[in-house]
């Protein structure tokens, strides 16, 4: 039995018992609930006793981080947003993912376990509103998650070195979400949606370019790939904090110095250019690399009686 | 400082972090202000709920499960004399007596579920 | 060797005794005697007191003694009365109080109490006479009155679905209930009546004053208001720590507000906490009156002896709800009326 049975039978039991039966029907289940969880049970029960219920402003924000990393990030965010009334931080962690992972064609396990633990979090605290704040793979994970489970619902989304494909259908998948509720900022120095682009599928270069599009907020940062959690840019202080505690978006002085994209960077983030190129290099450099190590090598001593042959 | 024994629970349970920092940081106020009577406080469920922002009646009992298991409080049923002070203590809502004695009005009282009272105390620790 | 008559009575005081108190006292009383205690409360009696009585280890007037003790000290409301000590001399004459004894017909109370277990009406069962060691005169006068008093105890209810009703069920209990009038030599009458399930005491008040009305009439006595001590309890806390602890307080002013402070519980102290304190003495700095205070006396040479007295009701009443000893009863009582 896990936490959350014990939270779903409390709380059914409760509902459905006329209040003089509670004590001895409580009493009676009681005796089924595995010794571990009985503090937890008779805590349940008590909070129904003493009327504490949800509080409909409780606000959860689940931190999901990216690749080749277990989110030491989530620790500063939780710090930095502990000071908010009646805000509570939950990290989602999966197993971490590699490169070759990130470049293969199965990326649903982590998808799915952060489904799960967003579904139990809602099971748990039903009336919370639940925001996001995605980093990097945490991106492509928010991403999936409301595009193939669209009983998951999000309050606010912040993401940062995002991976999504700049023509997500965010009115599609998050319509409920305006433009002020989904934010996504930009290092315009970050590689890596580029690269994840070009290299591979499913991927986009928005954490490089931004969407540009009605149903996202952009902001731009003169930043690279995780620039964004270290300590000497205050960003989750100045740029996270307000919009999480009062929905206000600060901007980003980034955002008129920024200058334009590069051409060559236009060109590798673009779907349909960039990555036929890049497999084309890749192929033609394959080809070459074939062709240079397939190349019959001769002896040394018969290459010499061939010239003299030759010269004879 | 007593508000110290909460560290080591902020760290084991990051998901009950902030209210569990928040509660520290009640009794950190309080054993600043007054020292050692830091061992007579008492809250009942709201109050506490309160302080800790849980949120949720499951986070807010994960939260009391987490500092009844680590012995910093103890989960107490109390009946109070209409005189206001508590007169019997039960470790459980199902040992209800139907009457009790109040030696303060010295009279005997019927009672129903609606006068127990939850009550979380610090647990002593052995000094105070 | 026990006569019939005495075996007897010793039955009888034995079975009060089970009624007024615990196995732990009387096996305190037995230990205290050098006589064997273990068993259930057949056994302490058979095998150890009708025993202890026959071979004169123990005497009857013993066990008398201590049912005295334990009936007629604690669980009670004690309501005060004062005259002059010059009144007080004067109803405390021996020839006065013979006489009017005789006339009622309870002359044999004077050398002997009656043990009754559950009379029909209320009835004396005990005149005694204090005598001055040096045969100068009584110091004192306790006269004894038991009656039968109904209780009625809450067992659970019963739910009608053909009425839609609720029913409480009560069962109905009989018990033996001891009213005690004293008067000292210094005026002070005490009209001491086991605590009931009620705050109100005037029908007990009106029956026994009825009984005793002979010996002390009550046209030469006034209520002795208790009020000046409630307050001087309530004004010197902090001189008296160590020797009184205040866990419930109640005032009021002429305005109708009234003001209760509570500890947490019963072994707590209202002193150890500063905010309410204040709270209360703003409150009677600005006319506020202490109506009632919960207070426990600690006994001199044993700190963890602490007399419960309820300081509440009449002007002139207080409770000690819990056992006490005649001798923890006189200290808390006569602490009481040094600060009054």
């Amino acid at each position: 039995m896990e936490c959350t049975d014990v939270i779903k039978l409390v709380e059914k039991v409760w509902s459905t018992t006329p209040p003089a039966e509670r004590r001895s029907v409580f009493s009676l289940i009681r005796k089924t609930i595995p010794n571990h969880h009985l503090v937890l049970f008779d805590g349940l029960v008590d909070n129904k006793r003493n009327g504490i219920v949800d509080n409909p402003d409780s606000k959860i924000v689940v931190l999901i981080h990216g690749i080749h990393t277990d989110g030491s990030w989530q620790r500063c965010v939780q710090q930095e947003l502990s000071t908010i009334n009646g805000l509570h931080i939950h990290d989602l962690g999966y197993d971490v993912v590699t490169a070759i992972q990130l470049f293969g064609p199965y990326r649903s396990t982590p998808v799915n376990r952060i489904a799960r633990e967003i579904r139990r979090i809602k099971v748990e605290e039903p009336k919370a509103k639940i925001s996001v704040i995605a980093h990097s793979f945490g991106t492509y994970i928010v991403s999936k998650i409301l595009e193939d489970h669209p009983d998951i619902r999000f309050d606010r989304i912040i993401m940062c070195g995002a991976i999504i494909s700049r023509a997500y259908p965010w009115d599609r998948n998050a319509r409920e979400l305006n433009k002020s509720r989904i934010i996504n900022d930009v290092g315009t120095r970050d590689i890596w949606p580029v690269i994840a682009t070009c290299t591979t599928g499913g991927y986009g270069s928005s954490g490089r370019r931004g969407f540009q599009s009605a149903s996202v907020t952009d902001r731009y940062f003169n930043y690279k790939h995780s620039d964004f959690f270290e300590p000497k840019n205050n960003h989750i202080r100045d740029y996270w904090k307000p919009i999480i505690e009062s929905g206000d978006i600060p901007t980003s002085d980034w955002d008129t110095k920024k200058g334009k994209t590069s051409f060559p960077i236009l060109v590798a983030s673009h779907p349909w250019i960039g990555r036929p190129l890049v497999f084309l290099i890749i192929f033609g450099l394959g080809i070459l690399g074939w062709q240079y190590f397939s190349k019959p090598t001769v002896p040394k001593n018969e290459s010499t009686h061939a010239i003299q042959s030759g010269d004879k | 400082m007593f508000s110290e024994k909460f560290s080591p629970l902020i760290d084991r349970f990051p998901q009950e972090s902030d209210a569990l920092r928040r509660i520290a940081s009640h009794f950190e106020v309080v054993e600043n202000r007054s020292g050692v009577k830091v061992f007579d406080m008492v809250f009942d469920p709201n109050r506490l709920f309160d302080i800790s922002q849980a949120g949720s009646s499951a986070r807010f009992a994960k939260v009391t499960t987490i500092l009844i298991e680590a012995r910093i409080l103890s989960r107490k049923f109390v009946v109070r004399s209409p005189l206001g002070s508590a007169i019997l203590e039960l470790e459980s809502w199902y040992d209800r007596p139907d009457t009790i004695y109040d030696p303060l009005t010295d009279r005997e009282l019927e009672l129903t579920d609606d006068d127990l009272e939850t009550m979380y105390s610090v647990v002593p620790d052995g000094v105070h | 060797m026990l006569s019939d008559a005495d075996q007897k009575r010793s039955r009888i005081i034995f079975n009060l005794l089970k009624e007024a108190t615990s196995q732990q006292v009387v096996r305190e009383f037995l230990k205290d005697k050098g006589i064997a205690t273990s068993g259930s409360w057949e056994v302490i009696y058979s095998e150890r007191i009708l025993p202890a009585l026959k071979s004169k280890k123990l005497e009857l007037v013993d066990l008398e003694v201590l049912l005295r003790e334990v009936e007629e000290h604690g669980r009670q409301h004690i309501f005060v009365y004062k005259c002059k000590p010059d009144d007080a001399e004067k109803l405390l004459k021996r020839s006065r109080i013979e006489d009017i004894a005789a006339t009622a017909g309870l002359s044999h109370l004077i050398t002997q109490p009656h043990y009754v277990e559950m009379p029909d009406q209320p009835e004396v069962v005990d005149i005694r006479l204090n005598e001055a060691p040096n045969g100068s005169g009584l110091l004192s006068l306790t006269i004894k009155v038991c009656e039968t008093r109904e209780s009625s105890k809450y067992v659970g209810d019963d739910f009608d679905p053909a009425t839609s009703r609720r029913i409480k069920i009560y069962e109905i209990k009989k018990k033996r209930a001891i009213c005690i009038a004293h008067l000292g030599l210094d005026g002070i009458l005490e009209l001491r009546i086991a605590s009931r399930d009620t705050s109100k005491y005037d029908e007990q008040i009106s029956m026994l004053i009825r009984l005793v009305n002979s010996f002390f009439p009550m046209d030469s006595f006034e209520k002795a208001s208790l009020s000046k001590a409630k307050e001087t309890l309530f004004n010197k806390q902090e001189e008296l720590e160590g020797q009184v602890r205040y866990t419930n307080t109640t005032a009021k002013n002429d305005f109708g507000v009234s003001l209760n402070l509570a500890a947490f519980n019963l072994t707590k102290s209202l002193m150890d906490d500063d905010g309410s304190t204040s709270a209360i003495k703003e409150f009677l700095a600005k006319n506020g009156f202490v109506t009632g205070s919960n207070i426990w006396f600690i006994i001199p040479d044993d700190v963890e002896r602490q007399i419960h007295t309820v300081l509440n009701g009449e002007v002139h009443e207080f409770a000690i709800p819990a056992a006490c000893t005649p001798g923890e009863y006189s200290y808390v009582f006569r602490k009481i009326l040094s600060f009054n």
